[in-house]
Parts: C-alpha cells; sequence; structure tokens
C-alpha cells in the first residue's frame, strides 16, 4: 500500500503550484563558508515542507562569486525566487542582474538599507534593515543608561553602515569609535580604545570575529558592558567563544524563543540536525516559506503576481516577527534583546523601534 | 597612550610577531637553501593550527604539529628536486597550485569551520591596569627557544657551517664533495617543521582554520622579504616588527591599520632594497 508521507503531499503540492523554482544562494565557500553552510541546511529544511523545485548554488562569500550563482540561477536554472545571498555586499551585486532577468523575487537577512532602495520591487527583506537596528540600538543604549560610548566596527559596507546610521541615531557621546578589517584576528589594539567608555557597541560582520573579539574583551579585563549585534549568537560565534559572551548584550531579529514560529524552527532544526538555529539559518528558511505563501497566494510564479501577493501579507508570522511588507520591501521593525548568561542567551524583551 | 595600554599592546605585538617571525624564518630558510620562494608556508601554518586543535591537549598539539611540519618539509624537498632549473613561471604555477589543492584537502579533511585551540596556559595575568593573556608568554618563550635553536644550528654547527656554503655556491659545493642535496633536504624539513610550530603557537590566539594561513602567507613573505630574503636574523627581526607595527598601527589608526604598515614596510625596502639585515654573504668578496 501506498504510504503517504508528509513529504510526498508536499511535494504534490509544489507541483499543483507551478513551476515557480528556488535558487538559494549559500556561502558555500570561503571566508563566510561556516555561516554559509547554516544558511544552505535553513533552506533545506523548509525546501522539505514546500515541496518547491530547486538548486543550490555557492555565492562563494564574494560579490563575484554572489554575481556567478545569480546569472545561472537566473539564466539557467530559470529560478522566480532567489532566497540569498545573505550579505549586503553579496545581495546588492546581484540587484543589477534582478532587474535585468525581471522575473524573480529575492528574499534576504541582509540589512543595509541600499538593498531594498536599489533592489526596489525585487528585493524583500526578512530581518530588520539597519536603520531599524540603529534605532534600537540607541534605544537600548538609553535605557542602559550609557551616556559615553565606545563603537568597534568591520570595515566594510555591512559595519560603516550600520555605525553611520546609528551615530546619527544616538544622543550618547562618542568618546572612540574603531574600525577592524575582518579576518585580521587581532583586536586589542581596537579594544583597549573601549577603556572609560560607560558601553562598548559593536557592528561585526563575520562569526570568527565576533568570537576573537569576546576572547580578546576578557584577555584584556574589560569590564564595559558591551551591547553588540546578531553576528555574536550566531551558532559559530556561540561554538568558539562560549562562555566568553557573559553578559554581553546582542540585538538580533532572531531568537529561538521569541515567537512560536522561531521555537518550531528551532525544534525541527534541532531534530534534522543536531545543530542550534541562528540569524543564518532562520532567515534561509523564512525566505523559503516567504515565497512559497505567495506563490500559493498568486497562483502562478508570474513576477507581478507574485510582488502584489508578498506586499499582501500583513502580520504574516515568520521566525523573527510579524510580517508585513512595505511598498519598498521592507518588512520586519521590531528586534529582540537578549543577554548571554555564561555561553546561553537569554530573551530580555522584544524592542520595537519608535 | 597611557603605560598600560603600552605594555598591552607590546605583548599582543610581540607575541604575533613572534609567529611572524618563525613563518619568516620558515621562508628566508627554503629561499637561502633552495632559492625558492616558500608559498605553502600559509599551508604549513594552517596545517599546524589545525594539528594543534585536532590533539584536543596542547603537549599532543606540539607533536603532532612537529610532525605536520616535517610533511610539508618533505613536500618542499620533492619539490626542489622537482623544480630544480625551472622557469620563475613555472615555479609559482607549481607553489599556487599545490598551495590550492592542499588548502580543498584541509577542508575535505577537517571541514570549514574555525576550531578552537587549547593553551597551555590559560587565562590572565593581572597586574593593576594591565592584564595580558599568559598564552602570549607561551609563545614568546617557544618562539625564543626556536630561534635560539635554528641560529645555534645555523651558525655553531657543522651542518651550519656547511649550509651556508651551499647557500653561497651549491655547484662548488658538490665539486668540493659536500652533500649538497642532503644539507639543503635537512634545511626545508627545518623550515617546514618552523612553519608548522609557528601555526600551532598562533591557533590558541586566532583559532585553527583551513584558511588560517591564508592570512598569514603575505605577513610571512613580508615579513622576510623587509628583514632581507638570504638572513634568517632579517626574517625575526621583520616578524617582530611587522607584529609590533600592526598592534600599534592599530591603535593610533584602526582603519588603516594595513595600509599604514604595508606603506612602512614598502619603505623600509625603498631604502634598504636588500632587507633591513644585511647577510654576510652578501658583502663577502
Amino acid at each position: 500500500m501506498l504510504r503517504v508521507t508528509p513529504f510526498f503531499v508536499a511535494l504534490l503540492l509544489g507541483l499543483a503550484l507551478g513551476q515557480g523554482k528556488i535558487c538559494v544562494l549559500a556561502d558555500l565557500t570561503g571566508t563566510g563558508a561556516q555561516d554559509g553552510d547554516l544558511f544552505r541546511k535553513g533552506a533545506e529544511l523548509a525546501l522539505k515542507e514546500v515541496g518547491l523545485p530547486y538548486a543550490i548554488l555557492d555565492s562563494q562569500s564574494s560579490p563575484q562569486g554572489a554575481v556567478t550563482a545569480a546569472s545561472r540561477a537566473l539564466n539557467q536554472e530559470r529560478c522566480t525566487a532567489l532566497v540569498g545571498p545573505s550579505r549586503s555586499t553579496t545581495m546588492r551585486a546581484v540587484i543589477p542582474l534582478l532587474k535585468e532577468a525581471n522575473r524573480a523575487v529575492a528574499f534576504t537577512q541582509a540589512t543595509s538599507v541600499l538593498l531594498t532602495q536599489e533592489g526596489r520591487g525585487y528585493v524583500f527583506r526578512l530581518a530588520a534593515s539597519d536603520a531599524v537596528s540603529s534605532k534600537a540600538f540607541a534605544q537600548v543604549a538609553e535605557e542602559l543608561g550609557a551616556k559615553r560610548l565606545a563603537i568597534i566596527y568591520s570595515n566594510d559596507a555591512f559595519g560603516r553602515g550600520l555605525y553611520e546610521l546609528f551615530r546619527g541615531e544616538t544622543r550618547a557621546e562618542i568618546v572612540a569609535a574603531e574600525a577592524y578589517t575582518s579576518g585580521s584576528r587581532d583586536y586589542t589594539a581596537q579594544l583597549l580604545k573601549a577603556r572609560g567608555a560607560e558601553l562598548l557597541v559593536i557592528f561585526g560582520t563575520f562569526s570568527e570575529d565576533a568570537a576573537a573579539l569576546a576572547r580578546q574583551y576578557r584577555d584584556l579585563g574589560l569590564r564595559v558592558p558591551v551591547l553588540a549585534n546578531k553576528v555574536f549568537i550566531t551558532s559559530v560565534t556561540q561554538q568558539l567563544a562560549g562562555s566568553q559572551l557573559d553578559g554581553f548584550y546582542v540585538i538580533a531579529d532572531f531568537y529561538e524563543g521569541a515567537n512560536p514560529q522561531a521555537i518550531r524552527f528551532g525544534r525541527n532544526f534541532r531534530m534534522a540536525y543536531g545543530l542550534a538555529p541562528d540569524p543564518n539559518s532562520s532567515g534561509a528558511y523564512d525566505g523559503v516559506k516567504v515565497y512559497a505563501e505567495a506563490l500559493r497566494r498568486a497562483g502562478k510564479p508570474d513576477l507581478e503576481e507574485v510582488r502584489k501577493a508578498l506586499l499582501g501579507l500583513k502580520n504574516y508570522p515568520i521566525t523573527s516577527g510579524l510580517l508585513a511588507f512595505r511598498e519598498d520591501g521592507e518588512g520586519i521593525f521590531e528586534v529582540s534583546l537578549l543577554r548571554f548568561q555564561g555561553a546561553t542567551a537569554r530573551f530580555v524583551k522584544q524592542v520595537r523601534v519608535r | 597612550m597611557d603605560l598600560a595600554q603600552l605594555f598591552q599592546l607590546g605583548a599582543s605585538g610581540l607575541a604575533v610577531g613572534g609567529v611572524y617571525a618563525l613563518a619568516g624564518l620558515s621562508v628566508a630558510l627554503v629561499y637561502r637553501a633552495a632559492r625558492l620562494f616558500h608559498l605553502l608556508v600559509g599551508e604549513g601554518l594552517a596545517l599546524g593550527g589545525l594539528a594543534m586543535a585536532v590533539a584536543g591537549a596542547w603537549e599532543r598539539g606540539i607533536l603532532l604539529a612537529l610532525l605536520s611540519g616535517l610533511a610539508v618539509g618533505g613536500v618542499l624537498v620533492l619539490l626542489a628536486r622537482w623544480l630544480r632549473g625551472r622557469e620563475v613561471a613555472e615555479v609559482i604555477v607549481a607553489f599556487l597550485g599545490l598551495s590550492l589543492a592542499l588548502k580543498n584537502a584541509f577542508i575535505l579533511l577537517f571541514g570549514p569551520a574555525s576550531r578552537p585551540a587549547p593553551s597551555p596556559w590559560p587565562g590572565v595575568w593581572v597586574v593593576g591596569e594591565v592584564a595580558v593573556n599568559r598564552t602570549y608568554l607561551v609563545v614568546l618563550g617557544v618562539v625564543a627557544l626556536l630561534v635560539v635553536f635554528t641560529f645555534y644550528l645555523l651558525e655553531r654547527t657543522w651542518i651550519g657551517r656547511r649550509l651556508e656554503a651551499v647557500a653561497e655556491d651549491p655547484v662548488a659545493a658538490r665539486v668540493l664533495g659536500l652533500p649538497a642535496s642532503l644539507l639543503q633536504g635537512l634545511a626545508l624539513l627545518l623550515a617546514g617543521v618552523l612553519g608548522g610550530m609557528a601555526g600551532a603557537l598562533l591557533a590558541p590566539l586566532y583559532y585553527a582554520s583551513p584558511t588560517l594561513g591564508y592570512l598569514l602567507l603575505l605577513k610571512a613573505v613580508t615579513a622576510a622579504i623587509v628583514g632581507g630574503l638570504l638572513s634568517p636574523l632579517g626574517a625575526v627581526v621583520g616578524g617582530f616588527a611587522l607584529g609590533l607595527a600592526e598592534s600599534f598601527g592599530g591603535f593610533f589608526a584602526s582603519a588603516y591599520r594595513d595600509a599604514l604598515v604595508f606603506g612602512l614596510m614598502l619603505l623600509l625596502l625603498v631604502f634598504f632594497p636588500k632587507g633591513v639585515v644585511r647577510e654576510r654573504t652578501q658583502t663577502r668578496v
């Protein structure tokens, strides 16, 4: 007797939805390979649930790699949705291709405000943008009573962009603003500048750098409280830094216990891979699920119809909160504030930007 | 900058500079012995670091790194034989191709993930306002031991004196009946070991990963060139200078640290095109 598995049902459902095809652009090689592997796993978990045809391509942690992968996705694979690339620099590089092909939408958790400005109508963001995050950082810094801030940021488009936005939002005095090059791994000089500040704000891009920053912060015996961005709660950072993260505040758009969708995703992800979920895996998971929902509502993978369906999503629950797209493709306006106790991040509260 | 900051920047600069010094020494030894640019130094470092991480305990890690260094040294011996008399372009392509192949082999063997590596003396040493990672002290101690051992071998032993003769003129050394190939092989094995040890010492500070060497290749080659490619002492001086310049340069201009440091190194090469330390063999008539 034929056993009807959930996967079989999902596959039939997928076939019934037409020729919509998802291309996942993950950093499977290069400096972001560890995060990229989690991104791929998150996407695969969702793909099993929705049963749509798909291809997974390597964006190689670089804009050039992302352009090659996107070109293949749009021209050879004929995909109607891209999930990823996951970083602002790589996502930004593929926007011209999306416009030229004019057949697919792209989902990202990359946070640069430029992505939805330049990719309006094509790029849909499933996480808080830098504009939202910078406001949240300023709010939380004020709530923590910090009047003198030191800032350390990665010297790339993401880190510098977030720093510039935050500088415009905060009313506290900035006593030091220090950049670092990703991969340089020795951050003693930058961290020593934090002495005398009441709060150290860190905007990092890569997990290995975040872990090294946490370890060297301990090595230098610093006591200034730390408020850091979501790269500090990735699985890689937590695995490498462990309890050296104790006491760090983190602002993130994903936390496993923040809402029912995140809890369910976290449970399924752990069951499937034996790993803790993180913003990389959750972002990819959400991208696939949101496209599948939009395709279901649109009825066909036509770009205009899918766009309309996406803009019709109101308070649609995803792992990073309740999604409601504006015309510009921005969909999330809240973040989670977490604090590490030992090596474990605990939920403090949800921060809605004012 | 206060005294505490000066001390902490100095400690981190010396420890990281010590690792650059070992890697630079490895590059200089290979060039001196076989007139080859040791472009596999990054892979040697990565393998040494991964050995330390996989071993789980520092003592075992040092032993594994030593063995991995010997293996890399063995590859260098084979390469030196195979590439003898070949064009520079062929040599560079061979090294780069092998470097790429090894990097991917490490990813296949160990996975792409960074791994924490054990420290022999974990924790922080605190005196007043100054806190120094105790691993820095161990790194400096081991670097000092290895550098002293290498210089003793090169300057004070039968092997070292004959190696110098081979470095100066391998053909004449063969004519005089010196075992040039054997001596060259020993130097290359030593270079491999120094590279592996550099990786093992760096891993507790930077984490170990297959791409660790990629970050450090440029630093090692810079240390060797600035110091003087034919001069082991120059490579050590170059390594420490680079580490300290990075540490203090980052404090004064963090966003432009690399530009500042490599600009400074370029300036040194303008004034000292053969490196800041002149080797005796270059000045002899």
